[in-house]
């Protein structure tokens, strides 16, 4: 009876979780190109609900298994119930914690809040040892590699754009040229990152080289049916330069729908473990009676964080893109796209080694790159800082919370 | 959400754009001045001068919106010290006409029999100066768009050396109006002569901060 009462609230909360997530982030994905009017809110939102779909069920079960036993280590003798306890608190801190900051106008990330709280909670119930220390260390330090990283990726993408497109004589011929080699490596990076380990849940496991013999596969189709469109595309021989980098400009509104929707990928990747993590934990816990490593994260788990961020992004989502692209206009969308794309890299390839990074700071980190190449209008470094040392304070607060929360749960239930 | 959009700050180049069209405004004030001063009616030129006096108050001000809105935490495409540089050339515009108008004030000006030219000339000259800066505030941000490199930043480099040129022939201007009106030593007063060499000398500063302006945009290209 217990069990199903805690599971019960273990989900209602992980699907808030989920759902704070997808009215909050998905923003960061859609909202410039929104706001350069290449699609409507509502093409948006479906695009982002596809991608953050297939994100979370086909690559979130990754960094699940991070948050739901990859930072605490347990043996057989721990006291499973302890353990489910501390998660539906860690869960809950984190909810908490979200909403308090959100409501004061801090910029705090769901990554660091989740992850802060588990290690509280681990701590007190189960001392100093109980965490995984490299595990632990190894997150940390993501989150400084990884803005940094999607920074050098995006500063150099933008570099090369510089020298290839933006600044020749021609950039519309130019782009036409350089863009199908761009959508390639897109699509082959996405659906390697489906195929390879993805479909573990379709029982659908391929070897590492069929994976990539597929994908390839895949990126050439994509490259092909690119330069078919770009073809398309009139060069009305615009006499003045300014004219000319217009139209060149348009042509990345068009790209950057396709970041867009790579960065919602790499999103549902990642942060759907925020909010399922700890699900599959206490789900695990209660059905099993204990925790192994091997298991692999229940698929309805995953599909029901993909859904929850989905019904995030139809129900607020709407209006927090609607915000995001009307005050994002100094951002033009070759920036956009550079920075989009060093993003969505850095955030795949962690989510595929496991680790939760925040797609918040990885992006403003490649906006910053872009900015280093010379390719943004003004930055606010200082809120950048701001923004960066927030997990400082965002660890110890859901950590002490979820502390506060796990020992009036120990009380009242056990 | 809120994260990302505070990263973004407020683009200098607005404001500046705006600055660069008051000083436009103030460069047309002074033929308006000069015309005045030419025909002998001195209230009319103390009262463009006096809107000259102001509106300069007015670009000051602008100046330091511009300036106090840029603190060391706001990241630019160009270093700020460049753009300090053009925004106090501008500024130094502003000043030096404000300094003409003010030396039309103090005394009345009457324009001696032909000079009259070779003044109009030189601030014709000042005048093609101005614009060509003007012209290159105008499409910065064309310039940011395309980072700074390329076909857009040849025609910048084009600009500034024709910034170059028109500020080398207003110096030969200056230099022959000095030569006209010291040819009238006899006939006009030593201090009509020596109030006609500040005005020139003045004109000459517009044209020189013009010139330093163009280097400030070139430094940023060449960076």
């Amino acid at each position: 009876m217990t069990e199903t009462i805690i599971l019960s609230a273990v989900v209602i909360v992980g699907f808030y979780m989920a759902w704070n997530i997808g009215a909050n982030d998905v923003a960061n994905a859609m909202g410039t190109s929104v706001g350069s009017k290449a699609i409507t809110f509502t093409q948006a939102v479906i695009l982002a609900g596809i991608f953050e779909l297939l994100g979370a069920i086909l690559v979130g079960g990754n960094v699940t298994r991070t948050i739901s036993k990859g930072i605490i280590s347990l043996d057989a003798t721990s006291d499973v119930s302890v353990f489910i306890i501390g998660m539906l608190s860690a869960l809950l801190a984190s909810a908490i914690w979200l909403n308090v900051a959100s409501r004061l106008g801090l910029p705090v990330s769901t990554t660091h809040s989740i992850v802060g709280a588990v290690m509280g909670f681990g701590i007190v119930a189960y001392g100093f040892g109980a965490v995984n220390w490299n595990v632990a260390v190894a997150i940390v330090l993501s989150w400084v590699i990884s803005p940094l990283f999607g920074g050098i990726l995006s500063f150099f993408l933008f570099w090369f754009l510089l020298r290839n497109v933006i600044a020749t004589e021609n950039p519309v011929e130019a782009i036409k040229k350089v863009a199908p080699y761009l959508i390639f490596a897109v699509a082959t990076i996405l659906s390697l990152s489906m195929l390879y380990k993805g479909l573990k849940n379709l029982n659908l496991n391929l070897p590492f080289f069929d994976a990539i013999i597929i994908s390839l596969t895949i990126g050439l189709l994509a490259f092909g049916l690119g330069r078919q469109s770009l073809k398309r595309i009139k060069n009305n021989n615009e006499s003045s330069f300014a004219g000319r980098m217009k139209a060149m400009e348009k042509v990345f509104i068009v790209l950057q729908v396709i970041t867009a929707c790579y960065v919602a990928f790499a999103h549902g990747a990642n942060d759907v473990a925020n909010a399922v993590g700890p699900v599959a934990a206490v789900y695990e816990g209660i059905k099993s009676g204990q925790l192994l490593k091997e298991v692999p994260v229940p698929f309805w788990v995953l599909v029901m964080g993909g859904i929850g961020i989905v019904v995030g992004l139809a129900t607020y989502g709407r209006h927090v893109i609607k915000m995001v692209g009307e005050n994002i206009m100094n951002l033009r969308p070759s920036r956009g796209f550079a920075a989009e794309f060093g993003c969505a890299t850095t955030v795949l390839v962690c989510s595929k080694l496991g680790l939760p990074v925040s797609t918040t700071h990885t992006l403003i980190g490649a906006l910053v790159g872009v900015g280093f190449a010379r390719g943004m209008g003004a930055l606010n470094m200082k809120n950048v800082k701001m923004i960066v040392v927030s997990w400082l304070w965002t660890i110890p607060f859901t950590a002490v919370l979820t502390i506060i929360l796990f020992f009036i749960a120990k009380a009242a239930l056990l | 959400m809120r994260n990302l959009l505070a990263i973004f700050s407020r683009s200098p180049l607005g404001p500046l754009h705006e600055m660069m069209g008051e000083i436009e405004t103030l460069m047309g004030m002074v033929p308006e001045m000069l015309n005045a001063v030419k025909a002998g009616d001195f209230s009319s030129t103390k009262e463009t001068a006096k809107k000259i006096m102001q509106l300069e108050h007015e670009i000051d001000t602008l100046k330091n919106d511009i300036r106090d809105h840029l603190p060391h935490s706001v990241f630019l495409p160009l270093d700020r010290k460049d753009f300090l540089r053009i925004l106090s050339n501008m500024d130094d515009i502003a000043d030096c006409i404000e300094d003409i108008a003010i030396l039309f004030t103090l005394r009345t000006m009457t324009i001696p029999e032909g000079f009259e030219d070779s003044l109009f000339d030189v601030w014709l000259r000042v005048q093609e100066t101005f614009a060509e800066c003007k012209k290159m505030i105008s499409g910065f941000d064309d310039l940011i768009a395309s980072g700074f490199s390329g076909p857009t930043a040849n025609a910048f480099l084009e600009m500034i050396d024709s910034v170059n040129q028109f500020e080398w022939e207003t110096d030969k201007r200056v230099y022959k109006a000095s030569q006209a009106i010291l040819a009238l030593e006899d006939s006009e007063s030593p201090v009509a002569i020596m109030m006609w060499m500040k005005i020139l000398d003045k004109m000459g500063n517009v044209a020189d901060s013009c010139e330093s302006m163009a280097k400030g945009i070139n430094i940023t290209i060449t960076k």
